[in-house]
C-alpha cells in the first residue's frame, strides 16, 4: 500500500490554527445573497414560468453542464452512468470516510464494498460486482484495491475532534423559494463546539480536471450561505496529479462562484419556461463524449478544430 | 392568566405569544379531542371492534408515516410495516443516544468519542439472538459500522451546529426523551398510539404560566415543514399531557430554523393530520386499500411501493415523458 506525503489529517493540522477566523461573515455573506437573489428574482419574474414547475432546481451538476453547453446538458438528462464509473466513484467516496473515521489499518476491498452496499443498495456498480463471475470478480479487484488503499492512505490521519458528515446536501434557495440551488460534498469536516471550522471535501477517483475547481467553488459560495460564514478551505482529493488539492475560500471564489451560479440559472429557468425551443449549442471538448455528437453541426465544429 | 389568556414568551427574540390555554389546559384539550374524534377509526374496523392490542399490533402514527401521507396518501395503504433495520434506519437511533452521551456529564468529550463508546457499549451489550438494533449492529462488518458512525455523527453535529452557531444560543441544549411514555400517546385500549419525534430541547418547562420549553426537530423533507410541526407539536403535547411553549425544526441543508408557538390552533391542526394518518394507516389492515386517497407518483416513492404496477398515477405518469427539474430530455442519436 502506498503511503500519501499529504494526507488529509496533516491538512487539518495545519488548518487547526485557522479556526474561527472565517474570512467572510456577517453583512459581506448576507450582501452576497441579496445580489444573487435580486438578479435570479429578476430572471425568474421575467421568464413566465408555470408555477408548476417551482421550484426550479439547480443541482452543482447542471451549474457546470449547462455552462458548457445547454444542449448537451439536455440529451445527458437521464442518461445512464456506465456501472464502472458508478463502483469507482462509490468505493472512493466510502473509502475516504471510512478512512477519515477509523484511525486503524486500512479495510480491505470487500469491506468498502460492504459499506457501498449498505448505504447505496441500488448502486449499479454493486449490482455489476453481485452479478459479476470469478474471472470477472478479479478484474475488477486489480482497478478498485489500489483505489480503495489510495484514497485510505491519502484520507488518514484525521484527528478524532473533527466529525465528519458524508454526503452532505447544502441547499440556498432563492427568488422565495422559486430556485433551489443544491450541491453534495462527499465529505464535510468540522469541529462541534468550535464554531467556524467546517472543511469542504471532495473525492475524485481520478485525474484533477478543471471543472473540479470550479465545483469547489460552488461549494465554498453554498456552505457559505448555508452557515453565514465561509468554510476554512475546500480540499480535493483525487487519485490522479496532484493527489491533494487545498483551495483557499477567497473574496474571488465567491464572486466567482456566484457568477457561474447566476448565469447557469439564467440559463435554466430560459431552458424550463420555454420547453420547446432548442437549447443553444456551444462547441467544445466535451462534444467528444455528447450523445448527440453524430448530428450535432456544433459538434463537428469542435472536432474540426480538434 | 392575563385577562385573554397565558402570555408566552420567547427565549430566543422575545416574542410574545397569548395563548387561551395553559400549557396544561392545551394538553387535557388534545387528549380529549384524540380519544372522541380518534374513537372511530382507533376501536372499529371493517370486522368489528378492536380489542386491547398487543404492541406488535397496534396502529403506530409517527414521523415516517406522516411523511409519506404527506408525499402520496396511497402508499401508506400499502405499508407492510418495519421490514427489518439499515444503516440509514439506525442513524438516528445511534444519533439520538449518542447526544444524550455527548451532553451528559459521564466524562466522555467530543462528538466522535460519544458516538464511539455509544456504538461499543450497544454491542456489547447486545444478546446474541437479539432482533433488535443491538443485534443488528453486532453482526454489521467495520465498513458498515464506520459509516453509520459517521452519519450519526453528522447527524449530532448538524443539529448542535444550527442550535449553537445559529439564532437559539439563548440556553443550553438538552437530551431528550428517548422512547417510552414520555414520548407516546396510547389511546385507551392501546389499538392505536401516537409517537413524537423530539431531537432536543431547551428553556424552562411550565405547566400553568409561560412556557418557555421548547422541543428541537430535525427535518429533512423542507416541504412538508408546517404540517411535520404541527404533528409532532401535538404528539407531545398528547404524550406529555402538556404543551412546550414552542417547537422548532432544524434544517440542517439549508442551516434553518423555522421555530413556531404551540397553540390550541396547532393542536387542531396536528390531532386532523392524526385523524388521517390514522385513517390510511388502519386501510392497511381492515382491507379497505387506497380507494378514494390522494395518489402522487414520484420517482423515489413509487420505487418502494406495493402498489405501483396497478397505481393509476404511476401509469399515467408513466405515459409522459421523463421530466428532471423541469427539463425535458432532448432525443440523442441513435446507436
Amino acid at each position: 500500500m502506498s503511503t500519501a506525503e499529504v494526507t488529509l489529517g496533516s491538512v487539518l493540522t495545519d488548518l487547526d490554527a485557522s479556526i474561527g477566523t472565517a474570512a467572510y461573515s456577517g453583512a459581506v455573506v448576507e450582501d452576497l445573497r441579496s445580489a444573487i437573489d435580486d438578479e435570479l428574482t429578476e430572471a425568474v419574474d421575467a421568464a413566465g414560468i408555470d408555477p408548476a414547475l417551482f421550484p426550479v432546481r439547480v443541482p452543482k451538476g447542471r451549474v457546470t453542464s449547462v455552462l458548457a453547453c445547454p444542449s448537451k446538458a439536455l440529451a445527458d438528462l437521464g442518461g445512464d452512468i456506465p456501472p464502472i464509473h458508478s463502483l469507482r466513484g462509490a468505493v472512493a467516496d466510502v473509502a475516504a470516510v471510512i478512512a477519515a473515521m477509523s484511525p486503524r489499518k486500512p479495510l480491505e476491498l470487500l469491506d468498502v464494498l460492504e459499506g457501498v452496499a449498505a448505504i447505496d443498495p441500488e448502486n449499479v456498480g454493486i449490482e455489476m460486482w453481485r452479478g459479476s463471475s470469478k474471472e470477472e470478480k478479479a478484474e475488477l479487484r486489480e482497478i478498485l484495491e489500489p483505489l480503495a488503499a489510495e484514497v485510505q492512505a491519502t484520507c488518514s490521519g484525521v484527528a478524532i475532534d473533527w466529525v465528519v458528515r458524508p454526503q452532505f446536501t447544502s441547499q440556498a434557495a432563492f427568488a422565495g423559494g422559486r430556485l433551489l440551488a443544491t450541491a453534495r460534498y462527499d465529505m464535510l469536516l468540522s469541529q462541534p463546539g468550535r464554531p467556524r471550522s467546517a472543511v469542504v471535501v471532495e473525492v475524485k477517483a481520478g485525474n484533477a480536471h478543471s471543472d473540479h475547481r470550479a465545483d469547489a467553488f460552488l461549494y465554498a459560495l453554498l456552505e457559505t450561505l448555508r452557515t453565514g460564514y465561509s468554510p476554512l478551505a475546500i480540499v480535493t482529493i483525487s487519485t490522479g496529479e496532484p493527489p491533494v488539492l487545498i483551495e483557499e475560500v477567497t473574496g474571488g471564489v465567491l464572486e466567482s462562484a456566484s457568477r457561474r451560479l447566476v448565469a447557469a440559472s439564467r440559463v435554466l429557468i430560459d431552458m424550463v419556461a420555454n420547453p420547446t425551443r432548442p437549447p443553444p449549442e456551444q462547441p467544445g471538448p466535451h462534444c467528444v463524449v455528447c450523445p448527440r455528437r453524430a448530428t450535432c453541426s456544433s459538434a463537428s465544429i469542435a472536432v474540426d478544430a480538434s | 392568566m392575563s385577562p385573554t389568556g397565558h402570555v408566552f414568551v420567547c427565549i430566543d427574540c422575545s416574542r410574545r405569544v397569548v395563548s387561551e390555554r395553559s400549557p396544561r389546559e392545551l394538553g387535557q384539550y388534545a387528549q380529549e379531542w384524540a380519544k372522541e374524534r380518534l374513537q372511530p377509526i382507533a376501536l372499529q374496523t371493517a370486522e368489528g371492534r378492536y380489542g386491547a392490542a398487543e404492541d406488535h399490533e397496534r396502529v403506530r402514527l409517527a414521523n415516517y408515516g406522516l411523511t409519506t401521507m404527506l408525499d402520496c396518501e396511497a402508499r401508506v395503504t400499502a405499508s407492510t410495516g418495519f421490514d427489518g433495520w439499515d444503516v440509514l434506519k439506525a442513524t438516528r437511533w445511534l444519533a439520538v443516544r449518542s447526544l444524550h452521551r455527548y451532553l451528559s456529564d459521564d466524562g466522555v468529550t467530543g462528538v466522535q468519542r460519544a458516538v464511539r463508546s455509544t456504538m461499543a457499549n450497544t454491542i456489547d451489550d447486545a444478546a446474541p439472538d437479539s432482533e433488535f438494533v443491538d443485534g443488528w449492529l453486532k453482526q454489521q462488518p467495520p465498513g458498515v459500522r464506520a459509516l453509520l458512525a459517521a452519519r450519526s455523527a453528522g447527524w449530532v453535529a448538524s443539529l448542535l451546529e444550527t442550535v449553537r452557531d445559529g439564532d437559539l444560543e439563548a440556553e443550553a441544549l438538552k437530551p431528550p426523551p428517548v422512547d417510552g411514555p414520555p414520548m407516546r400517546f396510547y389511546y385507551p385500549g392501546r389499538a392505536l398510539m401516537i409517537e413524537a419525534r423530539v431531537d432536543g430541547l431547551y428553556g424552562r418547562k411550565n405547566t400553568k404560566g409561560p412556557s418557555a420549553e421548547t422541543l428541537l426537530l430535525t427535518v429533512t423533507a423542507p416541504g412538508f415543514v408546517d404540517d411535520i410541526l404541527d404533528f409532532e407539536g401535538t404528539a407531545a403535547t398528547l404524550a406529555s399531557g402538556v404543551a412546550p411553549g414552542f417547537i422548532a425544526a432544524v434544517l440542517p441543508k439549508s442551516g434553518e430554523v423555522h421555530k413556531v408557538a404551540v397553540d390550541t390552533a396547532m393542536i387542531e391542526r396536528g390531532l386532523k393530520l392524526c385523524e388521517r394518518l390514522a385513517d390510511l394507516e388502519l386501510r392497511a389492515i381492515d382491507g379497505r386499500g387506497a380507494t378514494d386517497v390522494a395518489r402522487k407518483a414520484s420517482f423515489f416513492g413509487c420505487r418502494s411501493c406495493a402498489l405501483a404496477e396497478t397505481c393509476p398515477a404511476r401509469l399515467e405518469a408513466d405515459q409522459k415523458p421523463a421530466v428532471f427539474g423541469g427539463l425535458q430530455p432532448l432525443p440523442v442519436d441513435p446507436g
